[in-house]
């Protein structure tokens, strides 16, 4: 278990780089150079090489690509142009809004979709089957965005009972009911797409399990229905379940673009759409590995948690 | 009284060519201490008419459509739900074919023999765990103790099947229902099962239903014999009967299918075809279609089940004597 660990952390590092080389490369392929894009284009030729050789950018591009790594492994990852901030301090005064967004949206989804997925599969073929399945393809086809502005209109803007946006209430001080209050509709929102695609892969991984041999064993011990399903079935439908949870971690921080624009959510999701329009490459390339090592790390958490549920593999 | 009474069963499923019917007006009994075999092709209806004792038939589609069930005169059939919950693994237990994927891969095997016991006979956990190991020791586990944490893929299919024998035994059931316990094994492994089952049942004065295609099982172990073929008994004896007289052409020819080693027979027989489907079956006897000595009469009518010699009935006009073998 340990060596395994090992290894596979070993392993990391050279995927991680990988990433960095391509993501790195890409960046720089782009048009559209902060130089030429964010100064101030008044200014006089021998000034502006000033500016770029200050921000390193008339290096070359291995050289730039070097110089940032070196500083990336000590933890700094430089100066955003457009702001002027440190980027880790950026991201981390963000992070917490994108990850209570992501994180209880997740909650949500998990806890409505997943009871939903086993009741779907147990009565397969009956109208719950149907009406389920058929909110699930709603649920996936209707636009975030969409949503998002018909929940304000009837829920804010009609009804009067949650914000139109935000985080917090202006001016307010902060208490956990206002936190909660601006949660509901994003939530909603976010969970929306989620819940569906979880319902129908819980529903598809306990219908496999339901028609298994043990399942029948269980029934002729006598047990309930419900204890055939919850006990011997739910452990084995679940391990499947388990890769999408690791699949969706880089997302708990990747956040929700649309969703944080539509509800002004101060999270990563705005920061590093702006960040790409602006061509802030510090800013970009820390949320990318960001995203990369979250995923890498989601994929190691899937696996040992396959070894914690299914006894079959061992490490 | 009798242990098992089946009265008239039939079980149907309902397809997309509409209803067929799988077992078909099957009855039979089985005494305390007794080895009833129900033989017969894939397809005759002989696991279905296991799942109908169990009342586990597969759901969706899958119904009893009439008959009886009596296991000490109380009907299984039109007993609530909730009385079946308490009757199956418990006083009925069942044994399946397939060893390798009966049991839970992700609890460990003296968990799965526990349950029984903490369900059924309302055990504390720690009581359940002795219960248990003394269970695997009896089903021949020398080291019951520590495979009390291991878990299904640790074990050999014959380990399995003893694991799967030892949850059935854990109640004492009354009827214990075999389903080809010994078709997925290995020869070596299939005495030793066969050997456990012969014990346990004059250990637990049980009644066992075999579930066979394999007549060297059912000489092995049973003391009566139904034949089955398309969802119908075509033959019912004692053992020693059916093995010395078969009086329908079916039941002869699985004897002459069987290889034998003392005699001077070069080619093996087998019966030709398959048995029908059932939703296509002949209007005649069943049989018919691939029956050597079918006539006129016998693809017209159907014949009944009728006594032909003491304690012996077959479903046949050859047996009953109303037709007579062709010269050939």
């Amino acid at each position: 278990m340990v060596s395994y660990l090992i290894r596979r952390s070993l392993s990391m590092i050279p995927i991680l780089i990988g990433i960095s080389v391509i993501s790195f490369s890409i960046m720089y392929l782009a048009p559209g150079k902060p130089a030429v894009m964010n100064l101030d284009p008044t200014i006089s030729a021998e000034a502006r090489s000033r500016q770029l050789s200050a921000l390193g950018l008339d290096d070359p591009a291995p050289i730039q690509y070097i110089k940032w790594l070196g500083a990336a492994l000590k933890g700094d990852f430089g100066v955003s142009y457009i702001r002027k901030r440190p980027v880790s301090k950026m991201i981390t005064e963000r992070l917490p809004a994108t990850l209570l967004l992501m994180g209880s949206s997740l909650f949500l989804a998990s806890i409505i979709a997943i009871p939903m997925g086993i009741l779907s599969a147990h009565k397969q073929y009956t109208p719950l089957d149907y009406g389920i399945t058929t909110g699930s393809f709603l649920g996936i086809a209707v636009p975030d965005f969409w949503l998002g502005l018909m929940l304000i209109m009837l829920f804010s803007v009609n009804l009067g009972w949650t914000p139109v946006g935000g985080i917090a209430t202006l001016g307010g001080d902060f208490s956990v009911l206002d936190r909660l209050h601006h949660l509901i509709l994003p939530t909603i929102v976010l969970a929306t797409g989620s819940m569906a695609a979880l319902t129908r892969y819980t529903r598809s991984s306990m219908l496999e399990v339901l028609h298994q041999d043990y399942i029948r064993t269980a029934r002729a011990k006598g047990f309930r229905e419900s204890k055939v399903v919850m006990k011997h079935g739910f452990r084995n439908g679940l391990i499947p379940v388990i890769t999408l949870f690791g699949l969706l971690l880089p997302t708990l921080v990747g956040g929700s673009v649309i969703v944080e624009k539509l509800f002004s959510w101060p999270g990563l999701g705005l920061l590093f759409i702006d960040a790409t329009f602006q061509r802030d490459y510090p800013v970009i390339m820390a949320l990318v590995m960001l995203g990369a090592v979250l995923t890498v790390i989601g994929n190691l958490v899937a696996d040992l948690l396959y070894a914690m549920v299914d006894p079959r593999i061992e490490y | 009284m009798t242990l098992l009474d089946v009265k008239n069963l039939c079980t149907e499923f309902k397809s997309k060519r509409g209803v067929v019917r799988v077992v078909d007006d099957v009855s039979f009994s089985v005494e305390r201490g007794e080895t009833l075999a129900i033989v017969g092709e894939s397809g005759s209806g002989k696991s279905m008419t296991s799942l109908s004792i169990m009342g586990l038939v597969p759901q969706p589609g899958g119904r009893i459509a009439s008959g009886q069930i009596l296991l000490e005169g109380s009907d299984l059939v039109s007993a609530p739900k909730e009385a079946l919950y308490q009757i199956r693994g418990a006083d009925i237990a069942m044994v399946f074919q397939e060893p390798m994927t009966s049991l839970n891969p992700v609890l460990t095997i003296g968990d799965q023999i526990a349950e029984v016991l903490i369900y059924h006979k309302h055990l504390s956990r720690s009581a359940a765990r002795l219960e248990s190991i003394e269970l695997l020791k009896r089903v021949g586990f020398a080291r019951a103790e520590s495979l009390y944490d291991e878990y299904p893929h640790q074990l050999s299919g014959g380990m399995r099947q003893r694991v799967m024998i030892a949850i059935a035994l854990s109640c004492n059931p009354k009827l214990l229902i075999a389903d080809e316990p010994t078709t997925a094994l290995d020869v070596t492994v299939q005495a030793q099962i066969l050997d456990l089952l012969r014990r346990l049942s004059a250990d637990y004065d049980s009644g066992i239903l075999l579930i066979t295609h394999d007549l060297g099982v059912v000489a092995e172990l049973a003391d009566q014999v139904v034949v089955m073929y398309a969802g119908q008994i075509v033959e019912q004896a004692a053992v020693a009967d059916l093995f010395d007289y078969p009086q329908h052409p079916y039941t002869q020819g699985l004897m002459a299918s069987v290889p034998r080693l003392d005699g001077d027979v070069k080619r093996l027989t087998s019966i030709a075809g398959n048995v029908p489907s059932p939703d296509a079956l002949p209007r005649g006897c069943r049989f018919s279609t691939r029956c050597p000595h079918a006539q006129a009469l016998c693809v017209e009518q159907a014949p009944e089940l009728k006594p032909v010699r003491s304690g012996q009935s077959a479903r046949c006009f050859l047996a009953e004597g109303r037709i007579f073998k062709e010269a050939s």
